[in-house]
């Protein structure tokens, strides 16, 4: 009986492949499988203006990135000097306001939503280091104006800088350091922290609303082949709380549609399990 | 037409700025959390576009693409 690539890829364990590519790509493939990396529906919930701010966060730093990069390929005489240079570095001001407006918004929603909740804690956290990072990387552009404004925050900023230490190694006082920090190595962290953020959203779902407690744990139960997971409005999903009874989520935000009982939206069986 | 928008609101001066007590913030910064606020609210009490649409498509039975690759066949 011969046996096909798929059926051998499915009898072979992932630590038993031969190669390391192997094993990366049968994890990768288990952990974020098509349908769930680009998915083509989503949960009744995520119809709410509050579910949008996180997109609208990535949608600003693309500009951020984009616009950046025609600063970087022109260089600062073009950009302090001509009209349309003074527009791109314009650009790259409002859309960095407009990511920290969005980005701000978004936090905002996801904290009273305890977006931690249903085994969410490293997304909750990789936001959280996207935020602190992003503020690193603003600072540094600030003081990269080369103005009175960022020489004004850089003498400012030094005094505070120093007394924490890290002035021994990170000179606010240093143009060119500064710079090549907010040209390079920040941007590079907030991307890679931000693409895992993503990927983590993929992996367990976007968090849905509170809703009423109910007895059964749905999710837990493994989807249909075909299944992409995702519910319309005839769907919830529920997440069993730390006690071990069975709390239901339905809706809240933005006053979606009707709760009952389906399957996860997220179509991960792992995602009820615990907060 | 820039300068039109430049007439609208002149940057070129000194910021304002307000204190209470040890507290001060820039009219700036202030207008900036105002509006961050405003947004918030707005976002959660305002109805979504889609919403009618999906409980229209709630009344349907859900369809994955699978079955609808399969019920595209005689």
């Amino acid at each position: 009986m011969t046996t096909t690539a798929s059926e051998a890829d499915v009898a072979v364990s992932p630590d038993d492949r031969p190669t390391w590519t192997g094993r990366f790509r049968a994890r990768a493939v288990g952990s974020f499988p098509p349908e769930r990396l680009l998915p083509d529906r989503q949960p009744a919930y995520v119809a709410s203006w509050i579910y949008v701010f996180g997109a609208l966060t990535l949608a600003a730093f693309a500009v951020v990135l984009l616009s950046g990069a025609v600063l970087a390929i022109e260089g600062p005489a073009w950009y302090h000097s001509s009209s349309v240079g003074l527009y791109f570095n314009s650009m790259h001001l409002w859309g960095t306001e407009l990511f920290f407006f969005f980005m701000v918004v978004h936090l905002w929603g996801k904290f009273f939503m305890a977006a931690w909740r249903g085994r969410r804690r490293a997304t909750w956290i990789t936001g959280v280091l996207a935020f602190v990072i992003s503020i690193a990387n603003a600072f540094t552009g600030y003081l990269s104006q080369q103005n009175f404004d960022s020489e004004w925050i850089g003498t400012q900023a030094k005094d505070g800088i120093n007394s924490t230490g890290a002035g021994a190694f990170w000179n606010v006082l240093n143009f060119g350091q500064m710079l090549l920090w907010h040209v390079l190595l920040l941007p590079l962290v907030v991307a890679v922290v931000v693409g895992i953020h993503v990927l983590l959203v993929r992996r367990r779902g976007v968090v849905p609303p509170f809703s009423r407690p109910e007895p059964a744990l749905a999710s837990t139960r493994a989807l249909p082949a075909g299944d992409i997971g995702f519910a319309d409005d005839t769907t919830t999903t529920e997440i069993s709380s730390p006690d071990g009874s069975a709390a239901a989520v339905g809706t809240a935000a933005g006053g979606g549609g009707p709760t009952v009982t389906g399957p996860s939206p997220t179509g991960n069986p792992e995602d009820g399990e615990g907060r | 037409m820039i300068y039109v928008l430049s007439a609208l609101v002149n940057l070129n001066h000194r910021g304002h700025y307000l204190h209470w007590g040890a507290v001060q913030i820039s009219v700036a910064n202030l207008i900036v959390i105002v509006l961050m606020l405003v947004t918030f609210v707005l976002a959660l009490v305002l109805p979504f576009h889609g919403q009618a649409v999906s409980r229209h498509e709630a009344e349907r039975p859900t369809v994955t693409p699978s079955e609808q690759a399969g019920g595209a066949e005689p």
